[in-house]
């Protein structure tokens, strides 16, 4: 009975401890504005992960890129441009959720695009 | 104690994994869709003494290079920072301004050279490209010097092998349908600079160019037969490779080491094809027989392969086999009333470019050397003869017009979208792209 109890307090402990994430409008919100800058490389895997941060205006740390596995440098560039070129003043993220994506990993890929090299 | 131990643990998932979880737990995005738009650069060229006119011809050849890919565009911002090859870059200026990238760049001429120096920033990675370089020409060569610029630029952005510094060759066309005048030439990229190797006595076919980019091979009927003649480029002198009065020679290739030219042979009504030694071309032997015709072969870069073309099936189609002409195997097999001819390995070994033929006219086309992945560059019209840049991203070939029956040259990149005509005033056909210049 006593652990019974014991859980009760463990499961709201965490709802606590994460992060707000982004709503679902947010997150699109924000893809929507990187994939408009974002110009894959023609002629090679345009694929890649990249990890970066953002300060609590949503403007990207440049110095913070870096490349998550293995991809075409190529492609590892125009990822970063694609962050870097639309981020503007900062992206519109909401600033009292900043611990949500104040680090960023960003998967690129030709996925949706039938017409991508 | 087992209570304890419980507690314990609830304890330690109180305060031990839960920060990590709020503090180190990113953001995942998954981009999938693009824009395809020309990365706009902006050049910042100075006279550092005597260029003149030239520093302005020197610019716009960069410029069109560049634009000529299609993936780049020149901006010129109005509200764009000065800019000095001596000083530093102002990245923010630049980037508020809509630069993504910057070269700055000094000319300076006198009597008997241009020397051409530059250097090229990333604006939003706010860093040099690469280190700053110079490039010093006599004054007659310019435009290679420019070439070469454009080259560096375009090689340290995408990351691809330059061709901006090549030649091609190809057959320059002149005269009435009935008596058309055939003659090997050969100019830069862009069609600048033409020159005629061969006579307009002599009908001529097929000029090739061998991987150093001395020499030319061409089919030549000068002798009332088809042969192979090879050209010295810089003496613009001919020699017979194959001599045989009974059997047409025609369609020959240099391997990527220029040791061995691949070739089609017809003799008594049957096509092969066959190879011979450039230092011996009088030791030449077969690698297909049988009654099909067998033609146009195209080694792979690494020089184990060919692919030719055969109407062994019935209809033309194309095949590779091994250089020593074991393993054939069928890798088109698309119908529509046609089939395909004038197959090239890329030299970067993954695509074949091929000319497609439809009951509504011909097409080019690539596919990988398996057969996968076809893919139709150009649609609804009489294109043919396709040709490689030494890069493998950029194909030159022959378009014909149906209603004056005169060809001109075009260029496209591999992936379709940047279709473009060759600034060549005369009509040509039968491109060949050189390797990049030293």
């Amino acid at each position: 009975m006593r652990l019974g109890l014991g859980l009760l307090i463990f499961a709201p402990a965490v709802a606590l401890a994460q992060p707000a994430a982004l709503s679902p409008a947010e997150k699109a919100d924000f893809v929507a504005r990187v994939q408009s800058c974002w110009n894959p490389p023609s002629g090679t895997d345009p694929t890649v992960t990249i990890g970066f941060s953002m300060d609590r205006d949503g403007r990207p740390d440049p110095d913070s890129f870096t490349l998550l596995g293995a991809a075409d440098p190529q492609a590892f560039a125009a990822a970063r441009r694609a962050v870097m070129l639309c981020a503007g003043g900062g992206y519109d993220l909401p600033k009292d959720r900043h611990d949500a994506w104040k680090r960023v990993e960003m998967t690129f890929n030709t996925n949706g695009t039938g017409d991508m090299p | 104690m087992m209570r304890r131990a419980a507690l314990a643990l609830l304890a330690a998932g109180l305060v031990g994994p839960l920060p990590a979880l709020a503090q180190d737990a990113p953001l995942r995005i998954e981009i999938t869709e693009g824009v395809v738009r020309p990365m706009p650069v902006t050049l910042r060229f100075e006279d550092a003494g005597g260029a003149g006119d030239l520093m302005t011809d020197i610019t716009a050849i960069i410029a069109d290079d560049l634009q000529g890919t299609g993936l780049f565009e020149m901006a010129e911002p109005e509200a764009a920072p000065v800019s000095r090859f001596d000083r530093t870059v102002d990245y923010i200026g630049w980037k508020a301004a809509g630069t993504e990238a910057l070269i700055t760049g000094q000319v300076t001429v006198d009597d008997d050279t241009v020397m051409l120096r530059f250097r090229l920033f990333d604006v939003f990675a706010g860093q040099p490209l690469g280190d700053g370089m110079q490039f010093v020409s006599p004054r007659e060569g310019w435009r290679r010097a420019a070439h070469k610029v454009a080259d560096q630029i375009y090689a340290r952005i995408t990351g691809e092998t330059p061709y901006f510094d090549s030649r091609i060759a190809f057959i320059g066309e002149s005269g009435s349908a009935t008596e058309r005048v055939k003659r090997v030439g050969v100019m830069d990229y862009d069609g600048a600079g033409v020159k005629w190797l061969t006579s307009k006595d002599d009908l001529v076919l097929s000029p090739r160019f061998s991987p150093d980019g001395q020499t030319v091979l061409y089919t030549s009927f000068a002798s009332g037969v088809p042969q192979i003649m090879s050209l010295d480029v810089e003496t613009v002198t001919s020699t017979a490779l194959t001599r045989d009065p009974r059997a047409m020679s025609f369609a020959p290739r240099f391997s990527p080491d220029g040791k061995w030219i691949a070739f089609s042979r017809e003799s008594g009504g049957n096509t092969d094809i066959w190879i011979m030694e450039v230092a011996n071309p009088s030791f030449a032997k077969p690698i297909t027989l049988g009654p099909a015709i067998d033609t146009a072969p195209s080694w792979s870069p690494d020089g184990r392969h060919i692919v030719f073309e055969s109407d062994r099936s019935g209809s033309s189609q194309l095949y590779t086999m091994r250089a020593d002409g074991s393993e054939p195997t069928r890798i088109s097999f698309g119908d529509g009333g046609g089939g395909y001819g004038e197959p090239a390995w890329s030299p970067r070994g993954d695509r074949i470019a091929f000319t497609r033929h439809t009951k509504e006219g011909s097409a080019i086309g690539v596919m990988r050397p398996d057969g996968s992945g076809e893919d139709l560059l150009s649609e609804g019209g009489r294109d043919s003869g396709p040709s490689w840049a030494p890069n493998g991203r950029v194909l030159i070939f022959t378009r014909l017009n149906p209603e004056d029956e005169v060809s001109h040259l075009h260029s496209v990149d591999i992936t379709g979208r940047n279709m473009r005509p060759v600034a060549l005033n005369d009509a040509a056909s039968d491109p060949a792209w050189g390797p990049l210049l030293p």
